[in-house]
């Protein structure tokens, strides 16, 4: 039988191409790192009832449906002018938790862990989760397919439907919780907040116990000195529903804090002739290139964005790990990139907390769950974290509700500029004098894996040959080698 | 024997679709309505042999809905551009490279193989590699939202349907006993 080498069940996600052009003394002269573009969803929609927005958006890609399915749920309700039961923002927000905790767990113990578990420099073929078993145990394994396994049944159970829920409308949600779903649920909420907290101590043990790794975090390499954004509450600590975009300056002071109604204000998009995404930045700033500091306004949204931009965590013990956090890496902000793996797990705790708290409310079984929209559709903007990055949709409408015009900025998109300068630094720390280093694939893809980057929705996949290749040019523009996996 | 046959890709997404389609066509033929395969302990298990699903799903996602089932079959845009457009292609998980084995297949999962080794080590009854079948069928325009497939593949689908029909015959005729595999450390 013929061999097939590419992987075509890769295909709902991104695939990265990165180009890096050597100067004549064979140091980097500049990289450009690459992804494919999607096409044509806003005209897809234009023409399509606003209400359908939440179930349409969700089949953009394979790995946050549940991301869009809110955003999209918010987007529409503001279309409708229309403010959902309290009850119905429970129960999305329960769902939304579970989603994060499996989001979370899959990134740190799939993606992350292997570097710093297994180690940078390991084999390849050893470099990945069944390292990690195979360094760690078997529990941590079973533990990983039990929280996921529980995280499907959340959003089953609350959502309709697995995978891509169902359950968000204009106005609220469509299925009410039964008190014995009710329990089931607080159970599994219970059993994340163990699993969550000994992820913790196991990147503790492993990772920050080994003075290597955390040289590795505290390099210069992987640090970057930018704006931060993420969502937060009435009392700045970090939400991931709902709340105010809230921007911290490199020195961590707060540079703005809008309404998800007014992103346009402060959010512009910068084009490069290289690539057919474009580069959202600080409007109020400015662009000045893929450069750091005040005057650039290139900001980053991730996990630890958001708890950069954030003055806390809203549940105790979540909070008690951002203080360690800050208090191990110097205080606010942190700036670097690799402690986005270690801010993930507080937020993976955060979110099995606040997934218990939802769980044990007393209105959360209440069965009002929907007001009907009665105001004539117009325009409206959604705004969730995603677990990427700060999500956001905006729909316009004519007065039927039939959509006439759509504007998305996914989580990735935001953090295409920091990708970026993280791949470039990178790539010129680790080729010198045309000395290319045996280890640059993988430093590569640690620079922008922190990133927890999803180009399934930021654009499509090609099932390509390879995750990711890395083309070094001569300044004459003839290739000089290509690194590819 | 417990068959699963999915229709991959991204209905949406024009000929990255085409796995769906398939999968629709093969349930009309062979009278087996669509569903929702039951995620390992959250719903009772269906009674029918052969169970069709259609999923935008990679990775850990994929491989959890292959839990419990003798033999699956996947049904597949390919981008590839070896082969001329609508070309369909049939192999087994057991016939590919591994190519993203070390690390990820993307940015945000693991390789289904990688992935299956994962499940079968946490003792996941899933089918062996070669128990998995690939159709796949080379498609171009899979980066732009569109209902509906162009015309070129959307004649290929008789033949692609016609592959996975002789396919699930093939399988049910070896009436071969359940194998599952399990890997020891």
């Amino acid at each position: 039988m013929e061999r097939i080498t590419i992987d075509p069940i890769t295909r709902l996600e991104g695939h990265g191409k990165i180009d890096i052009f050597l100067d004549a003394e064979g140091n980097v002269a500049n990289s450009y790192f690459q992804i494919p573009e999607l096409r044509g969803f806003e005209r897809f929609c234009v023409g399509r009832p606003v209400e359908e927005m939440p179930l349409l958006t969700n089949r953009i890609c394979g790995v946050c449906p549940e991301a869009h399915h809110m955003a999209a749920a918010k987007a529409a309700d503001a279309v409708y002018h229309v403010d959902p039961p309290r009850t119905a923002k429970l129960l999305r927000e329960l769902l939304y938790m579970a989603f994060y905790c499996t989001d979370h767990t899959t990134h740190f113990y799939a993606l992350g862990a292997p570097d710093f578990i297994v180690g940078p420099a390991a084999p390849v073929a050893e470099r990945n989760i069944l390292g990690v078993i195979h360094k760690v145990g078997l529990e941590i394994g079973g533990k990983v397919i039990q929280m996921r396994k529980y995280g499907h049944k959340v959003v089953e159970m609350i959502g309709g439907r697995k995978v891509h829920p169902a359950t968000a409308i204009p106005g609220g949600v469509t299925k009410i919780l039964s008190e014995e779903e009710r329990k089931e649920i607080e159970a599994m909420g219970r059993w994340a907040v163990d699993f969550a907290l000994f992820s913790l101590q196991a990147f503790n043990d492993i990772v920050l116990a080994n003075k290597t790794y955390l040289d590795l975090i505290l390099g210069d390499v992987y640090y970057h000195r930018t704006y931060y954004m993420g969502l937060v509450d009435e009392n700045n600590k970090v939400n991931f529903y709902d709340g105010k975009v809230r921007v911290v300056d490199p020195d961590g002071k707060e540079f703005c804090k809008y309404a998800p109604h007014e992103y346009m204000n402060h959010i512009a998009e910068h084009v490069e002739p290289w690539t057919y995404l474009k580069f959202p930045y600080l409007k109020n700033v400015g662009w000045k290139g893929f450069v750091d500091g005040k005057d650039s306004g290139v900001y980053m949204a991730t996990p630890l964005s958001r708890l950069n931009a954030a003055d806390g965590m809203a549940t105790p013990l979540a909070q008690e790990q951002y203080e360690k956090m800050y208090a191990t890496l110097g205080g606010k902000p942190v700036h670097h990139r690799l402690a986005i793996h270690w801010a993930r797990l507080i937020e993976l705790l955060y979110a099995a907390e606040h997934w218990v708290e939802l769980a044990t409310d007393p209105e959360i079984t209440s069965p009002n769950v929907h007001t009907k929209p009665t105001e004539i559709p117009t325009e409206g903007v959604g705004i969730v974290e995603a677990p990427r990055g700060t999500l956001t949709h905006h729909y316009w409408t004519d007065e039927k509700g039939l959509l006439t015009k759509v504007n998305l900025i996914v989580g990735t998109t935001n953090n295409y500029a920091p990708i970026q300068m993280s791949t470039n630094k990178a790539a010129r720390a680790l080729i010198k004098g045309g000395k290319v280093n045996e280890g640059l694939l993988n430093m590569v893809e640690m620079a922008f894996r922190a990133y927890d980057p999803c180009f399934g929705c930021a654009t499509h996949s090609l099932p390509g040959q390879m995750p990711l290749e890395i083309t070094i040019y001569h300044p004459n523009g003839e290739v000089k080698e290509v690194l590819k996996r | 024997m417990k068959i699963l046959i999915v229709g991959l890709g991204n209905p949406i997404l024009g000929d990255d679709g085409i796995g769906w389609h398939v999968a629709e066509a093969v349930s009309r033929r062979i009278g087996v309505p669509l569903g929702d395969a039951p995620l390992p302990g959250l719903s009772p298990p269906k009674p029918q042999r052969v169970t069709i699903e259609r999923y935008s799903l990679a990775g850990l996602s994929l491989m959890e809905r292959l839990s419990g089932f003798d033999y699956v079959i996947l049904i597949d845009a390919l981008n590839t551009g070896w082969y001329p457009q609508a070309k369909i292609v049939h192999f087994t998980l057991a016939d590919m490279d591994d190519l993203t084995y070390g690390h990820s297949a993307s940015a945000h999962d693991v390789s289904l193989k990688s992935a299956l080794q994962l499940g079968r080590r946490m003792g996941e009854p899933l089918p062996p590699d070669d128990h998995i079948h690939i159709v796949a069928i080379e498609a171009q325009h899979v980066y732009d939202f569109q209902e509906g497939l162009s015309p070129r593949i959307a004649e290929a689908l008789p033949e692609a349907v016609q592959t996975v029909i002789q396919l699930l015959e093939q399988i049910t005729a070896r009436q071969q006993p359940p194998r599952f595999q399990t890997e020891t450390s």
